[in-house]
């Protein structure tokens, strides 16, 4: 027959009882409150408690919950209030304002979406000034990679064609044709300065503006649990390494070579798993300009 | 441990000698917890809080000198018996040979100093 006490005092004594077992081992947690329960269910059974004031008396008997704890406690028990203890401090990481950077001029690449993930990561770094996310954003708009896909849609193909001479010479003779519009030299100069050039400068003065702030910041303690292994640094790495060698080859995977051995986050193997799949993306051109040779021969 | 703890030394010899006292009390008969309780109750200075009584039983079975059984109540529900094991009875015994000596040793020396103190006056 189960008659279990559900008096507001035992239930409150428990519950403090379970609080402060919180540090206890799961299966110990659960037996001492379940003896504590007995024991009470016990002396109403017995007879003992008739009245608020019998039962606080058998409560006051049994002790604070805390002190109960304490009788549990064995040498190798956490204590759950206490912070794990750092393991070493390290100076704050500007992985976000590296990685942003990094969208904005090479992720432009990836036509618009690196441009404004690296948007998005500019202004929710607290790094830089409001001027600073303003420059970035009006500086790059689109990227430097808009203007090399522009130049594809617009400016169109470039077609050359080889014709062998006539006459016993074996010169070849090289005709070409644009289709499209090309820009005046000096205009397009220009916009070679401001789309490609400027954008750059202004990365270089920012990711140094970034790392001096950040160099003025407190020590960041690094807490074994709290160690995350995914700073905007090692997402950089992961998506120049994974997709950057599709979209630019060389310039990306050595980017993301570089990020990944930047990363104090991952361990060395880890690097090196990223260093094969480098290697992988560096052979995309290879592989590409192979395959064209092939089907130019058969 | 807590600074007034430290400051009542009999707390802390409480603490390594009440599980001796619990695993004798089962040498006569099986007993659950309440029970167990109400007699190491009997003598006041050896139980200050009764609840630290059953983090002391459990870990008693941890170690293998006392098992538990659970048996239906006529009043109430079921209850968790501590019978003591072969382990816990030779734990027992070579705790108590320890403890006279100890205990004589101490005595010696607690009323050698009486006498001193005595003399003095």
């Amino acid at each position: 027959m189960e008659h279990r006490v559900s008096d507001p005092l035992v239930e409150d004594y428990l519950r403090r009882l379970d609080a402060a077992a919180a540090g206890l081992a799961p299966d110990r947690r659960e037996d001492l409150l379940s003896g504590i329960r007995e024991h009470i269910d016990a002396a109403i059974a017995s007879g003992e408690v008739t009245d608020e004031a019998s039962l606080r008396a058998l409560l006051d008997r049994l002790g604070e919950p805390e002190e109960i704890v304490a009788a549990a406690a064995e040498p190798g028990d956490a204590t759950p209030w206490a912070p794990p203890p750092a393991i070493y401090c390290r100076r704050p990481g500007i992985g976000l304002e590296i990685a942003a950077i990094l969208l904005l001029t090479l992720g432009s690449l990836l036509f618009v979406v690196g441009w404004l993930a690296g948007i998005v990561m500019v202004w929710s770094s607290r790094r830089w000034t409001l001027v600073e996310k303003l420059v970035a954003t009006l500086v790059f708009p689109g990227g430097p990679g808009l203007v090399l896909w522009l130049s594809v849609v617009a400016v169109g193909q470039t077609m050359c064609t080889t014709t062998a001479a006539d006459g016993p010479s074996t010169d070849a003779l090289e005709t070409c044709t644009s289709t499209g519009f090309s820009l005046p030299a000096p205009f397009g100069a220009v916009a070679v300065l401001v789309w490609v050039v400027l954008p750059l400068v202004v990365a270089g003065v920012m990711l140094h503006r970034a790392r001096r702030r950040a160099d003025s910041e407190p020590p960041v303690p690094v807490y074994p649990a709290t160690r995350s292994r995914w700073g905007g640094l090692e997402i950089a790495a992961v998506l120049l390494l994974g997709v950057g060698g599709f979209i630019v080859s060389v310039v990306a995977p050595v980017a993301g070579l570089f990020c990944a051995w930047m990363s104090s986050q991952w361990t060395r193997s880890e690097k090196w798993v990223a260093t094969a799949i480098a290697s992988m993306g560096l052979m995309i051109p290879v592989l590409g300009l192979a395959f064209v040779a092939l089907a130019r021969t058969s | 441990m807590e600074p007034g703890e430290a400051q009542n030394p009999l707390t802390q010899l409480r603490r390594g000698v009440i599980e001796y006292c619990v695993l004798a009390l089962l040498t006569e008969e099986e007993l659950y917890g309440f029970d167990l309780v109400k007699r190491l109750g009997g003598s006041q200075s050896l139980v200050t809080s009764e609840g630290t009584i059953y983090p002391l039983l459990s870990r008693l079975r941890r170690v293998g000198w006392v098992t538990t059984t659970w048996r239906e109540s006529e009043s109430g529900p079921p209850r968790r018996y501590y019978a003591i094991t072969r382990a816990g009875r030779h734990a027992l015994a070579g705790f108590t040979s320890e403890w006279m000596r100890f205990r004589d040793s101490v005595d010696g020396l607690l009323t050698r100093g009486e006498d001193h103190g005595a003399q003095g006056v």
